[in-house]
């Protein structure tokens, strides 16, 4: 159960980080199509690089999880948060995937009507802008939490 | 339908713990705490590997209980 929850933990800070550097981008950056000059003008603030080097830190974490930790709990880089370390928890990881799934399929609904609807909610152009990258970080974020939430249940269930 | 074991009191006769146990067919401790407890059912596999270990025939050990 550590290590999906490492990995859902270091998997959502990831998320969150690189969606707020994207919405900063583009709230930052300019596009001038009026002139004959085609401006475009886009800003990298330094959320990118608390990014990079998060996702720095969380590979080099990872590595050591899998190389000390993991070797017992069968936690493996490559499977992720996909990772077992025998028939039981392949049995809940494949449980976990299947709610996600479910969830996900309804929450992405959702998304899609308040996109639809965006222009209804707000008159403000940057909320417009932010509002695809919100609702997709939102919805990774949920993704990676139901997934979580799911492994423990099953884990105690099982 | 539901499969009984008598993982426990086999596993008990033959002096070993759930680690021990868990060890010797590569699963967690956690697997055979979850199977002892009957809400785990395991596959044909582990269910052969489990009576290999404990020297005993697999109905000896798992059971179909109507």
């Amino acid at each position: 159960m550590k290590k999906i929850i490492f990995e859902q933990l270091s998997n959502m800070i990831l998320a969150t980080l690189l969606a707020s550097a994207v919405a900063t981008t583009i709230a930052g950056s300019t596009m001038n199509t009026n002139s004959s000059d085609y401006l475009v003008e886009i800003h990298f603030d330094k959320l990118w690089l608390v990014f990079i080097l998060a996702a720095f830190i969380f590979t080099v974490l990872r590595y050591g999880y899998s190389k000390y930790f993991g070797k017992h709990d069968g936690y493996d880089t490559k499977n992720a948060e996909l990772s077992y370390q025998d028939e039981r928890e392949q049995i809940i990881s494949q449980h976990a995937t299947k709610i996600t799934y479910q969830f996900m399929s309804n929450i992405l609904a959702a998304s899609l009507v308040i996109l639809v609807f965006g222009n209804a909610l707000t008159s403000s152009v940057l909320v417009l802008r932010l509002m695809p990258v919100i609702l997709i970080a939102v919805c990774l974020n949920l993704m990676l939490f139901v997934y979580l939430i799911a492994w423990i249940f099953y884990d105690h269930k099982l | 339908m539901e499969v009984v074991n008598h993982v426990q009191y086999y596993r008990k006769q033959a002096g070993l713990t759930q680690e021990n146990l868990a060890q010797l067919v590569t699963v967690s401790r956690k697997t055979i705490n979850s199977l002892e407890r009957g809400n785990y059912t395991p596959s044909l596999l582990l269910a052969l590997q489990i009576a290999k270990v404990l020297h005993l025939d697999i109905n000896d050990i798992f059971s179909i209980e109507e």
